[in-house]
């Protein structure tokens, strides 16, 4: 075992199985290189820590004003910097242009990850000689405090997050539009965040637990960043390791990948620790194509990839649509209609889990079946289904955006009003708090849907067609059995644009 | 195909084996080519502790069918 | 180089004629005419939730509310009314001359350009206040044809085009 193993192409498959190629392709730029001075400020020790303490700050206004404040949403602060603004913007900017950017300055796990590394900025590196003497956990090169569990393996993938954003979506009526509702879901997260960093080592709730993490895992897949090891053959000869065992500069990667041999954006936080911890400057940010990133890795990511679309057809029917029944099904604590609720609840369910998986199910198996007969078109199932679920990825995206687009245009003067007055009081503190609200071209938004929406379907076919052609190589053989998941794909989008313009 | 004289993982994750070889720096590095870069999956591909802790070498796990 | 070319323009050329053909074949509207409704608000939401009419029609609306106090405000057309329960009479403003307020007893404008138009609540309700909406469609609203001929239209080229290079080849 002396000897080094020969090193598997990973486009090669390996024992037999069939291994998806990655689909990682398409030119980059360091970004560290295009841009002076953005490597030296990821650079910095106390990068994270002052992007994080403004937004720390902002969500502890946020959390005063949903106590304190006026109980109506419009008015109060939480809500329409959370559900409006921050939403629009992470969904529509952030995670397209700049991946997981919210998770580097995320003020969720602060106090835990303050509490497991007792230091807000400095690093706690251990000598080779002192790693059995000495406080705490010592993992790789650095010192952590609390009981630094492993995450139990059978929890190891994203299915908490799928069932945990569903069950919060359930009642988005109530914490969309009432501000101490917020409170206790943003509070909850932000309690079981800190508790979580005391039990288990480094971000096992952003990995694993954190709702949000677990849709932008699925789409910054497409974003037009990410953070690489610049020369893979450096790593390969790299006896140091820094980036995943820490250094005296930085933490090992606190979200559990190896940062050298990254090729999904997926459980990259962009917390920058690789890129000071490597020893041979070797770690980048590179800007990309959007969907750079292909390969789907399980059935919990796309189960993602599912609920994500189910609930935005949910919302566009229920908040964009006209039908004030299902907005009383929704608002259950208002209008104490629990049949309602129950049924608004059991369509969103089984739309999610069962009904738009077993009819992309159905689809993918029809491809199959048509191709059934070409010889080595047998492909294992899973196969097939992961690579043609990747689609839903683009298309998710820009129905997400389709989704939010009319909140922002609508409701973005209440921005304005409560910068004015953020809890609601009465105060004026720069003279906007009584402007009329004034929606933005709202007549507009079914053009901009229908542009986003078509935009997502040619993403959508066009990442299918990559994906076909890489599992059965000829062409024809690709397209055929592509043929019902794009039709399936086509019909879902004249669906919503029947829903947004007719 | 499992070769002489190479050790293996069984990855749970990708359901197969992947190869594991000593790096320069005293650890041992596990090859995946399905769960790349990402131990957050699969915790095979790269085990963590492979260089937290020098010299110790991930656990073989005997699987029915295994050559021995 | 000049297969990509060929099939990018191709394509273009495809979605064109889907495109073209989706706001051809849009129906007919009929000649305009006058056309009445009466709008109930309430919490959340308007009956009728959806109104039809055609581009020219002359639009005559007379708002109630069953409950709180509503508004409406139609997108595009420059108009927004504040409900009162128990009332006859609305008030009226248009957005675009802030200040200006009327009394009016019924809503009247000319439906001048086709599409979709959403008629919100521009008085806050209740919670789900922001969410309050309806629909005024204006025939002959050929977004929605047009844009499903080029969701069809892209599928057409996406799977007739993608086999062009391997023909060739």
């Amino acid at each position: 075992m002396s000897e080094p193993a020969p090193r598997i192409d990973p486009t090669s498959p390996a024992d037999g199985e069939t291994t998806p190629a990655p689909l990682t392709r398409g030119r980059r730029i360091d970004l560290f290189r295009a841009i002076p001075g953005l490597g030296w400020l990821a650079k910095r020790r106390s990068f994270q820590f002052w992007v994080v303490l403004p937004n720390l700050f902002l969500f502890l206004l946020f959390l005063t004003a949903g106590i304190a404040g006026t109980p109506v949403g419009n008015r109060n602060i939480i809500i329409v910097f959370v559900w409006i603004l921050w939403w629009f913007l992470l969904i529509s900017l952030l995670v397209p242009f700049v991946s997981r950017i919210w998770c580097t300055v995320c003020p969720f796990p602060f106090f835990g990850e303050w509490a497991q590394r007792r230091a807000l900025i400095k690093v706690r590196a251990v000598a080779p000689k002192d790693r059995k003497s000495g406080p705490g956990v010592v993992i790789g090169r650095n010192r952590y405090f609390g009981l630094n569990l492993k995450w139990p393996k059978r929890l190891s993938n994203i299915w908490i997050q799928n069932i945990g954003f569903l069950f919060l979506c359930t009642f988005a009526a109530l914490f969309l539009t009432r501000p101490i509702v917020s409170v206790v879901v943003l509070g909850s997260l932000f309690v079981i965040a800190t508790t979580l960093h005391l039990i288990y080592r480094q971000r096992a709730f952003c990995s694993y637990v954190c709702p949000v993490s677990g849709f932008l895992s699925l789409y910054s897949m497409s974003s037009t960043v990410e953070v690489r090891a610049k020369d893979a053959g450096v790593c390969d000869k790299c006896k140091d390791k820094g980036c995943l065992a820490g250094s005296e500069k930085g933490w090992g990667c606190p979200w559990y990948v190896y940062p050298s041999k990254l090729d999904r954006n997926n459980y990259c936080g962009l917390c920058m620790e690789c890129v000071k911890t490597c020893p041979s400057d070797n770690i980048t940010v590179n800007a990309r194509p959007f969907c750079s990133d292909r390969l789907l890795k399980g059935w919990d990511e796309a189960w993602k990839a599912f609920i994500m679309l189910s609930l935005a057809l949910a919302y566009s029917v229920t908040f964009l649509g006209p039908w004030g029944f299902i907005k009383d099904w929704a608002n259950v604590a208002e209008k104490q209609d629990w049949a309602g609720f129950a049924t608004y609840t059991a369509i969103l369910w089984a739309t999610a889990l069962v009904i738009v998986p077993g009819i992309y199910a159905a689809a993918v198996g029809l491809g199959r079946f048509i191709v059934r007969k070409v010889p080595g078109a047998a492909l294992p199932f899973k196969d097939v289904f992961l690579g043609f679920v990747y689609p839903l990825v683009p298309l998710g995206l820009l129905t997400w955006i389709a989704f939010s687009l009319p909140l922002i245009l609508v409701n973005g003067s209440y921005i304005a009003m409560v910068i004015s007055d953020p809890f609601g009081f009465g105060w004026d503190l720069f003279g906007t708090a009584n402007m009329h609200w004034t929606p933005v071209v709202p007549e507009w938004t079914p053009y901009i849907q229908v542009v986003l929406l078509l935009g997502g379907l040619f993403f959508a076919l066009r990442v299918g067609f990559a994906h076909a052609t890489r599992l059965y190589r000829e062409t024809r053989v690709a397209l055929r059995a592509f043929l019902p998941v794009g039709c399936l794909l086509g019909v879902f989008v004249g669906s919503l644009i029947f829903l947004y313009a007719a | 195909m499992l070769e002489q004289e190479v050790d293996y993982l069984f990855c749970d994750w990708c359901r197969k084996h992947v190869p594991c070889h000593r790096v320069p720096s005293g650890g041992w590095e596990v090859d995946c080519p399905g769960c790349a870069g990402e131990c957050v999956r699969c915790d095979c591909y790269l085990r963590r502790y492979c260089f937290a802790n020098r010299g110790d070498f991930p656990p073989l796990r005997k699987v029915e069918g295994d050559p021995k | 180089m000049r297969v990509r070319a060929t099939r990018v323009l191709l394509a273009v050329a495809v979605l064109g004629a889907f495109g073209t053909a989706g706001f051809v074949l849009a129906p007919a509207v009929e000649a305009p005419k006058e056309r009445s409704f009466t709008v109930r608000a309430h919490r959340y939401g308007y009956e009728p939730e959806r109104m039809r009419v055609n581009r020219g029609d002359r639009v005559r609306l007379k708002l109630e509310s069953k409950d709180v106090v509503h508004g409406f405000f139609l997108e595009g057309h420059d108009l927004d009314a504040t409900i009162v329960p128990l009332r006859a009479a609305v008030e009226f403003r248009r957005p675009s001359r802030p200040g200006v307020r009327e009394e009016v007893a019924e809503v009247n404008f000319t439906a001048e350009h086709e599409g979709k138009f959403r008629y919100r609540c521009s008085q806050t309700c209740g919670f789900l206040h922001p969410f309050m909406q309806g629909e005024l469609v204006v025939g002959p609203n050929r977004l929605l044809p047009v844009a499903l001929a080029l969701v069809l239209g892209m599928l057409v080229a996406g799977f007739f085009l993608a086999r062009f290079p391997a023909r060739r080849a």
